[in-house]
């Protein structure tokens, strides 16, 4: 068994008393992309930064590579094979991206050739520019290459996509996919749902401090693909939620769905918000069973919403 | 499939190793430190926010105050004040205010994580800085001679011009102790507020014996007076101290900026 | 890649040592240029000075022209300078650079008199502090200044009640090595250049004045040096200055007379490469008292005032020294000077026997006869004191030093031409003849009788006077009083006289003469007379010589009633009476009741 690269027990990190991590545990091998979800003010970016060795923990143990991260502030050879990608940075907007690249590339003892670097990233129109001048997409593009000039063996890479529009969006993609391609390990922090799905080998979900939930895409895909169904209904709330594929229907206006199920208001019928991982089978059934269905809406589940199935979904399991 | 290049030769040691540049060959370590400091230079440059100012106000204030209003005789003394005065600038903004932007824009941070020597980055600085300072000095020199009918021997010449360089230490690490406490909001102003009143306060905007009695005595605490009256004793025109309690203030302040500098970073680090 | 950067090294590095070298210096000609400011049009600090037979401090160079810009010189030729500048004919006399007098003391006019025998910069060893810094000021630049430049050791360093302390003047003393370091710190606060310490061993031969022991003398020195200035120590003896010397003194700023220098002292002296100022003028006027007369009292040509004429003819008889023993000090200096020591020429100016300025050839004859060689007598006035204090503004001619220039006769073979100086400058300016030092005349007759006023017919005036201005713990007030002696008018001082000042006074000053340094020639008269009542008892008619501060005294008596008293010149033996500055009427120290009245009227002199 290889050491893991990353390797954080029983974190805990506190801002003012509150505690934005609370005893995580996490465990990364060589060959995983992992996804670190969470809302924004989740931890993420804080959980990145402890891991870099950029903080200090309150308590708890984290490790990179098998030394404890504080080690990375004085071992070049360390240094040397990560990556780094961080939200809040900028470079000198004086210089050049060929600039950039050449000072950067200097650090490293076997750097990758610079034409083959810009060639794979697509720097090739923008190599003379200065960094001020370019677009979100293309900073973000050189701020790639620089964290895998190095030939790194694990990329950290911290909401790398903000900010993007769709096609910048998937071109970064596309460099990640290469940089999975070419073994390199990536630890990327996001909010997008479906970043996570196409680039990662393994979801986790920082929420509260910890992590609620961690597997693979798969597990995921069934609540990304969970619909929310709205309508105004005479059905009863038990009766839809005991259908297989109904995961939760709760009364619009907030009130709790027990109260509501009695026979005087069976008439009027009552506004319903329906998750369904099947929302076919479940428009069917409803269209069958209600001549009189109206006001219906049918849209994606929220990521809020999706992380509280998650949730219950693991508290009802255990 | 491209293997990645793992160097974990300095990992699986017990112990970490608190490398500088042990790894890097000797021409991969000199071309660091000239890209270092090429990128630094082309930064400054570029900005004509730092290069305006830099250049043209020794120059302009010395013209003034050196050449034209001046009743004669003074030419040669102003000169090599201003030329302390001119260096002293690029030393405490490329360090005071540049350290600070550097660091607020998150490229010191990305610096800390990729395997770039502090060392490395501090000597690109000083280098430029050291550039910018050359170049004021020698249109200093310029100004002197053609409009101010300075006149010295070569040895004086060359021997203010290497005093005032070197002198420029002191002032980086101060610029450097400021720029990593300050923020970059904050760093603009107070550095010019402490700039200004520094070079005049010590002697070197106007000659030290015309400020009342009370204020030389408090010059002797500020290292912009030291650092003129060395440079004054080039030419012999300093007052009556001698000329290696000065260069021992200058040495304290450079020892005092250096921990404090060192202190500042350490904090920075926060691990 | 990497050969880049090496051009761009090296055309940097040649381009730097191109621009360098064509940095113009002083050498270098300077063409008139319109470009620059008006300020050398009219300057008189700028001008051409030749031909002259140059000794630059520390050599005779030949003939050579020189030019001056704003009081600096700006450069040194062999042949003739021509330019927009005035040109000044040197007619082949000899130029040196200004004196310098190593050891003087600073009061009254000591500054302006200095440079009319062209000493420009002196070596002050004590003076009043208070006065120092502002006398101080103006050295290391060039203004227009008619006075020489100052280098002082302020207040010197002495025991209580020791050497110094006898002036009237209060100052701090030391009693502890413990208090040097806070002490020497003092000092250079209040603006001394140089250490001066008083010294006289325990061993010595004869005990002049309590001292500080070797210990204190010791940490002084120590403190000096670790503060950065130069130590420099009074002896009178050679016990004393071979403990100086041990205790690691930079000088020495008085030969000693009672012995024979002995190897011991030479050796260390030499090894620690100790210089000395023998002040021999001052010694010879102490014991063989003939220099003076023979070179500079003998003529009346010379530019000198009467008192200064007055202390040349003076001398520290009270000590005894037989004449043998001035022989000591001029074999001491010849031993030393043969051995390497430096020898510093210095006045103890206006000390008896001594007068500023022209003491400083008198000095250097002495030199000569000690067995320099006149050249070595003109570095020991130029570049030997200028290097041995550190002085960087004075005692040589050589480019960007100050212009303080001494033109002379031919002095290459003969010292007494600088008794006769032709030109002096100073920061580029001529020094200007002081005023013609004739004591004012005074008519025989009524000096004055305050028919209406307190204003006399004769003289400056009179005054109320005490010894309250040298903090001592008299009092003195005048009024006008209708009613005098014979006529309307008269003088009333009401005052008291106290124990406090050393030499207690209090009564009425008069003034005869235009002013106080120049005094009135009374020699033509025989008697004064004044008419006086008061308290009843004993008084004393004070008269002062124009320069000196010990009076002579004679007394009278006072009644109730109105008296005339008439006083014979002749019991003032002793003063110059070419040059009476002042006369006081005052209350003798000894009265048996301090306060009294005087009423005066009618002073005359016949």
């Amino acid at each position: 068994m290889t050491t893991p690269y990353i390797n954080i027990r029983n974190l805990t990190k506190k801002f003012a008393q509150h505690p934005v991590l609370n005893q995580l545990d996490l465990t990364i091998n060589a060959g995983e992309i992992v996804a670190i979800l969470g809302e924004n003010g989740a931890g993420k970016t804080t959980l990145l930064n402890l891991m870099l060795g950029l903080m200090p923990a309150d308590s708890g143990e984290i490790q990179l590579f098998g030394q404890p991260a504080s080690a990375l502030q004085q071992s070049m050879a360390l240094r040397a094979n990560i990556g780094v990608m961080l939200q809040q940075a900028s470079l000198p907007g004086n210089l050049t991206v060929l600039e950039h690249l050449e000072l950067f590339s200097c650090y490293y003892p076997n750097p990758r050739p610079l034409p083959e670097l810009i060639q794979s990233c697509g720097l090739s129109d923008i190599v003379q520019q200065r960094f001020a001048s370019l677009s979100g997409g293309q900073k973000q593009a050189v701020l790639f290459a620089l964290a895998i000039i190095g030939k790194p063996v694990l990329l950290f890479l911290d909401e790398p996509t903000v900010g993007l529009d769709v096609a910048a969006r998937q071109a970064f993609w596309q460099q990640i996919r290469q940089a999975k391609a070419d073994g390199i390990s990536v630890v990327l922090t996001t909010h997008y749902l479906e970043e996570a799905d196409q680039l990662a080998s393994r979801i986790l979900v920082l929420k509260n401090g910890h992590f609620i939930a961690d597997g693979s895409p798969a597990q995921l895909k069934a609540f990304g693909l969970t619909r929310q169904i709205c309508c105004c209904t005479r059905l009863s709330q038990t009766l839809i939620s005991s259908w297989p594929e109904v995961q939760r229907v709760a009364q619009l206006e907030g009130q709790p769905a027990a109260q509501l199920d009695t026979p005087k208001n069976a008439a009027s019928g009552q506004q319903l918000q329906i998750h369904s991982r099947q929302p076919e089978q479940t428009l069917r059934r409803l269209l069958a069973l209600d001549e009189q269905l109206a006001d219906l809406t049918v849209s994606g589940v929220s990521l809020e919403q999706a992380f509280l199935q998650l949730t219950q979904a693991q508290e009802h399991s255990a | 499939m491209n293997t990645p290049n793992i160097n974990m030769s300095g990992i699986d040691l017990p112990g970490i190793k608190t490398a500088t540049l042990p790894w890097l060959s000797w021409p991969q370590t000199l071309k660091l430190l000239l890209m270092e400091a090429k990128s630094d230079l082309l930064t400054l440059w570029r900005s004509p926010g730092f290069v305006a100012p830099s250049l043209i106000f020794p120059v302009m204030f010395y013209l003034l105050f050196g050449v034209f209003l001046t009743k004669g005789g003074q030419s040669d003394y102003l000169l090599v004040t201003y030329c302390c005065f001119g260096v002293m600038g690029p030393a405490l903004f490329n360090f005071g205010v540049n350290v600070a932007t550097e660091k607020s824009q998150g490229w010191l941070t990305m610096k800390q994580i990729a395997p770039a020597p502090v060392s490395a980055y501090l000597f690109g600085k000083m280098v430029s800085s050291l550039l910018f300072a050359l170049v004021i000095v020698l249109l200093l020199f310029v100004c002197a001679a053609l409009f101010g009918d300075v006149r010295l021997y070569t040895s004086q010449w060359l021997g203010l011009a290497g005093l005032v360089l070197v002198g420029t230490l002191p002032f980086c690490l101060f610029g450097l102790w400021l720029g990593l406490t300050l923020s970059a909001k904050a760093a603009p102003a107070v550095v010019n507020l402490i700039y200004l009143p520094l070079a005049f306060l010590g002697g070197l905007w106007l000659p030290i014996h015309i400020l009342p009695g009370f204020m030389q005595q408090f010059a002797q605490l500020l290292p912009s007076f030291h650092f003129g009256q060395l440079a004054l004793s080039v030419i012999g025109r300093d007052l009556a101290q001698p000329w290696w309690q000065h260069l021992l203030a200058l040495i304290v302040f450079t020892l005092l900026f250096a921990v404090l500098a060192s202190r500042a970073f350490r904090q920075n680090r926060s691990v | 890649m990497v050969s880049k950067p090496w051009i761009i090294g090296l055309g940097s590095a040649l381009a730097l040592a191109v621009f360098f070298s064509l940095l113009p210096t002083p050498m270098d000609p300077k063409k008139p240029d319109t470009a620059t400011t008006s300020t050398n049009t009219a300057d008189p600090a700028s001008f051409v000075l030749g031909p002259v037979q140059l000794f630059d401090g520390e050599a005779w160079q030949g003939q050579r022209y020189l030019e001056v810009r704003q009081g600096r010189i700006n450069q040194i030729s062999a042949s003739p300078i021509k330019n927009e500048l005035p040109q000044i004919d040197g007619e082949g006399m000899s130029l040196l650079p200004g004196l310098i007098d190593a050891h003087v003391h600073t009061y009254n006019d000591a500054l302006e008199l200095a440079p009319q025998y062209g000493v420009t910069t002196v070596l002050d060893m004590f003076m009043s502090a208070q006065l120092m810094k502002p006398l101080q000021a103006g050295r290391d630049e060039t203004p227009n200044q008619q006075r020489a430049d100052l280098y002082s050791a302020g207040t010197l360093v002495t025991a209580p009640k020791g050497h110094g302390t006898e002036y009237g003047m209060p100052i701090p003393t030391i009693e502890t090595p413990e208090q040097a370091n806070a002490f020497v710190a003092a000092r250079i606060a209040e603006g001394s250049d140089f250490i001066k310490i008083v010294y006289e061993s325990a061993k010595a031969p004869r005990k002049h004045f309590p001292s500080i022991d070797e210990a204190t003398l010791t940490a002084v020195i120590k403190a000096a040096q670790q503060q950065g200035k130069l130590a420099v120590v009074h002896i009178s003896d050679q016990q004393s200055a071979l403990e100086a010397v041990r205790a690691g003194a930079h000088g020495l700023v008085h030969g000693f007379i009672e012995s024979r220098v002995q190897q011991k002292l030479l050796d260390l002296m030499k090894a620690q490469n100790v210089f000395i100022i023998p002040t021999l003028a001052v010694h010879e006027a102490m014991s063989v008292r003939q220099h003076n007369a023979k070179y500079v009292l003998n003529r009346d040509d010379l530019k000198l005032r009467a008192n200064q004429r007055h202390n040349l003819k003076q001398g520290f008889t009270q000590f005894n020294i037989p004449p043998a023993l001035f022989d000591n000090l001029l074999y001491n200096t010849r031993v030393m000077h043969q051995h390497g020591i430096r020898i510093l020429a210095g006045t103890d100016a206006p000390n008896p026997g001594t007068a500023h300025g022209i003491s400083l050839p008198l000095e250097m004859l002495l030199l000569q006869q000690a067995g320099l060689s006149l050249d070595e007598v003109l570095k020991s006035a130029t570049s030997v004191p200028a290097s041995s204090f550190g002085i960087q503004q004075a005692g040589l001619l050589k480019v960007g030093a100050k212009a303080d220039l001494l033109l002379v006769g031919n002095v290459k073979n003969d010292l007494t031409a600088l008794f006769s100086p032709h030109k002096i400058w100073k920061n580029g300016v001529q020094i200007k003849p002081l005023i013609s030092a004739a004591a004012s005349t005074v008519s025989a007759g009524l000096l004055a009788d305050f028919v209406q006023s307190r204003k006399t017919v004769q003289g400056l005036g009179i005054s109320a006077s005490s010894d309250s201005m040298m903090q001592g713990q008299s009092s003195a007030n005048m009024s006008w009083i209708a009613e005098g002696y014979q006529s309307t008018g008269a003088i009333r001082v009401d005052g008291a006289i106290k124990p406090g000042f050393s030499y207690p006074w209090s009564g009425l000053t008069y003034l005869p003469g235009k002013s106080m340094e120049q005094g009135a020639d009374l020699s033509a008269f025989s008697q004064v007379s004044f008419a006086i009542r008061g308290t009843p008892g004993s008084y004393q008619l004070q008269l002062f010589s124009a320069g000196s501060m010990l009076p002579v005294v004679a007394d009278f008596t006072v009644s109730h009633e109105w008296q005339v008293v008439t006083m014979p010149l002749s019991q003032f033996a002793g003063a110059e009476l070419s040059a009476i500055s002042m006369l006081l009427w005052s209350a003798p120290a000894n009265a048996p009741q301090p306060e009294y009245f005087l009423e005066l009227d009618e002073i005359k002199i016949n």
